[in-house]
């Protein structure tokens, strides 16, 4: 009996011990569920460009199925406080960059949202119809507005447009 | 008095007199541009302030229109936001004629009396749905509306609205208030508060405006009336539902008012101690339209179906079974009952309907038919008073059915019919010919493929030229300079693409 309780004593703080560590890798890794940062690293054929543009919108390309999954900022939610309406774009509009893709509404202004890139509409969120203070929860994650379509021209507009720390630096100014 | 308000007055006339002399086309006798029928080639029209607008050098603009027309001054105010310089603040004011104004995002059948909007003595008011944010407001001819344009960077929604407060306390009314809504309030002795103003905001690129209405003396009676819909009790909209205020009237006078708003606007935005120079134009209509296409669509667009009715956010609308509908205005008599086993449920998107449940017989075979079939006749239909009526007509297991005919006649009043331009299309104008923002979108495209060398190339120059053209206009003195040298410069279109080339990286 003293001796399996010696045993345990010795072997628990161990298991501890293990047992915090694991516990904070996958967390790490759950929290982003994505894990973008890991995707792009890796060499495989596509990447995920993400980038910022000066009217506070967000685009993620997939550069190997030339999809492109937009939304608003976090910068731009917290300017425009709680939302109350999300009007998204139809599937299937033509798009350039700068056009009109719909508008949010908070506290009586509508505000447009704006395309990164040029495209076709393939795909809006359907869950901000019922529930648009999903962009203040998750602005830049959950809260996307429209998935994209594009072709060469819209990928080489990426380049005009920040990365996340000019777009963090342009912000703090 | 402080001096700066004699100053400021001074300036504002004398920049008043000066534009009106030079700039009102609609004169034709204007002294300084003596007609030069002599030579072969007969000189164009001189440019209204509105066409030199993007290019001009001044950072403060006043405009006042002379319209009474919704549709014109909302689509007018649309074009200051988007085409003045980037870095300039304006101040606007209107007054419209009769007209039941909703915001960009809201459902009119939960908002608006249609039948009463529809029966002669309202027949003329018009709906509009604008392109803020919001909820309904009323607007006649003693209401003034006045509107902000402003960077973006600049936007507060407080500002202007204590501006106007300092404008009201300048006519003697000094119980105004802004209140945590960020509109206008007069507070009363016991400490009540009715509303006086209401204010909506729009947000794009990198300019944005506040405006908002001002009630001087309007038919507040009309008000209640005409913005209690029989449909309310009965719509759960998605979207933005208005939130009732009671409202007063100030009183005072409208041209007045305008003075002393412009005033307190130079005040507050002037940046050179009061030296600024400022342009000050007055808008008529017709020429207005005539010189920039991008008015005239935008009212298009603004008086379109697609607009005013398909833009609707999703909504639920379900009777209760027993209630009585209550009577309507163009519609006496008739108000019918569901009956104790009937369902009415309808659900609609883009004002299209997604599904509906109609049953009134009791025996849950038939009213299962019934409900199948509601559903599939109305499937797609247009959420319009017509199309109810005639569809629920055709529905052969509710033909036995009188309160279901009943429902259909109440139906086709309260909803009412969609009246609007049918055939709106933003791509193609009611010529054939491509629209403004068609053509806008195509030329960004053909510059695209162009290559990037090209674009740099091309911008470069315009902005060399532009500098040149400022510099010149700059050096010398007077404002018909201006005119002379961005006769020149003017460049093609109204599109958004120019207007971006033409901004300063900030």
């Amino acid at each position: 009996m003293a001796s399996t309780l010696r045993i345990a004593s010795r072997v628990l703080p161990r298991v501890s011990a293990s047992f915090s560590k694991s516990a904070i890798i996958p967390t790490r890794v759950l929290n982003s569920p994505l894990s973008r940062r890991q995707f792009s690293k890796t060499a495989v054929p596509f990447e995920l460009v993400r980038r910022y543009t000066k009217d506070h919108e967000w685009v993620e390309v997939d550069t190997e199925t030339k999809i492109a999954t937009m939304g608003i900022t976090d910068h731009a939610q917290k300017a425009l406080g709680e939302i109350v309406y999300v009007d998204l774009p139809e599937i299937g509009l033509e798009v350039d960059q700068d056009g009109s893709l719909g508008s949010v509404e908070s506290v009586k202004a509508a505000s447009d949202i704006l395309s990164p890139v040029s495209g076709t509409v393939t795909e809006v969120n359907e869950a901000l119809r019922d529930a648009p203070k999903i962009v203040n929860d998750s602005p830049e994650d959950d809260g996307w507005v429209a998935k994209l379509d594009v072709d060469e021209v819209g990928l080489e507009q990426l380049n005009d447009l920040m990365d996340a720390n000019a777009y963090a630096q342009a912000t703090n100014e | 008095m402080s001096p700066w308000r004699g100053h400021l007055l001074l300036l504002r006339r004398c920049y008043f007199t000066t534009f009106r002399r030079l700039y009102s086309s609609s004169s034709s006798s204007s002294p300084s541009s003596p007609p030069a029928e002599s030579s072969a080639e007969p000189t164009p029209p001189p440019k209204t302030p509105i066409q030199l607008l993007r290019n001009s050098p001044y950072k403060l603009h006043i405009y006042r229109s002379k319209s009474t027309n919704p549709f014109f001054n909302l689509s007018a105010e649309d074009y200051l936001l988007r085409h003045s310089p980037v870095d300039s603040t304006l101040l606007f004011t209107y007054t419209n004629s009769p007209s039941v104004v909703i915001g960009r995002n809201q459902n009119p059948w939960s908002e608006l009396n249609f039948p009463l909007l529809r029966s002669p003595p309202y027949s003329h008011v018009n709906f509009v749905r604008r392109r803020s944010g919001g909820g309904t407001v009323y607007h006649d001819l003693g209401n003034l509306c006045w509107s902000v344009i402003m960077p973006r960077k600049a936007f507060d929604r407080d500002t202007n609205a204590h501006m106007i407060v300092r404008a009201l306390e300048r006519l003697g009314v000094s119980n105004a208030a802004v209140n945590a809504r960020h509109d206008i309030v007069l507070k009363a002795e016991d400490g009540s508060e009715k509303k006086v103003s209401g204010s909506a905001y729009k947000i794009i690129k990198d300019r944005a405006y506040h405006h908002a209405t001002l009630l001087l003396n309007s038919e507040l009676s009309d008000i209640g009336r005409l913005l209690h819909s029989p449909l309310r009790d009965f719509m759960t909209s998605k979207g933005v539902e208005s939130v009732r205020s009671p409202v007063a009237n100030i009183g005072v006078d409208t041209e007045q008012l305008v003075r002393a708003i412009e005033v307190c606007f130079l005040k507050q935005y002037s940046r050179d101690g009061g030296k600024d120079e400022v342009s000050v134009v007055d808008l008529e209509e017709e020429e207005t339209i005539k010189g920039r296409d991008y008015i005239r669509e935008g009212m298009e667009e603004l008086q379109s179906t697609k607009w005013l009715y398909t833009q609707t956010p999703n909504f639920f609308l379900q009777i209760p079974s027993k209630t009585q509908l209550p009577e309507l205005p163009g519609l006496p008599g008739l108000s019918p009952v569901i009956p104790e086993h009937g369902k009415v449920k309808l659900l609609a998107t883009n004002a299209k309907i997604l599904s509906t449940t109609i049953t009134t017989s009791p025996d849950p075979s038939v009213a299962f038919l019934q409900s199948q079939e509601s559903h599939i006749r109305l499937l797609n239909k247009d959420f319009s008073g017509p199309s109810l009526n005639s569809t629920i007509r055709e529905i052969k297991s509710l033909s036995d059915s009188p309160s279901a005919h009943e429902l259909a006649s109440w139906l086709n009043v309260a909803v009412g019919e969609w009246i609007g331009d049918k055939d709106w299309d933003e791509k193609i104008g009611k010529d054939g010919e491509k629209t403004l923002r068609a053509r806008a979108a195509e030329r960004k495209l053909e510059r695209y493929k162009h290559g990037k060398a090209k674009i740099e190339e091309k911008k470069n120059s315009k902005g060399a030229k532009k500098a040149k053209v400022r510099d010149s206009v700059l050096d010398k003195q007077g404002v018909y300079k201006v005119t002379q040298a961005t006769n020149e410069f003017e460049v093609e279109g109204s599109s958004a693409v120019i207007e971006k080339k033409s901004t300063p990286s900030s």
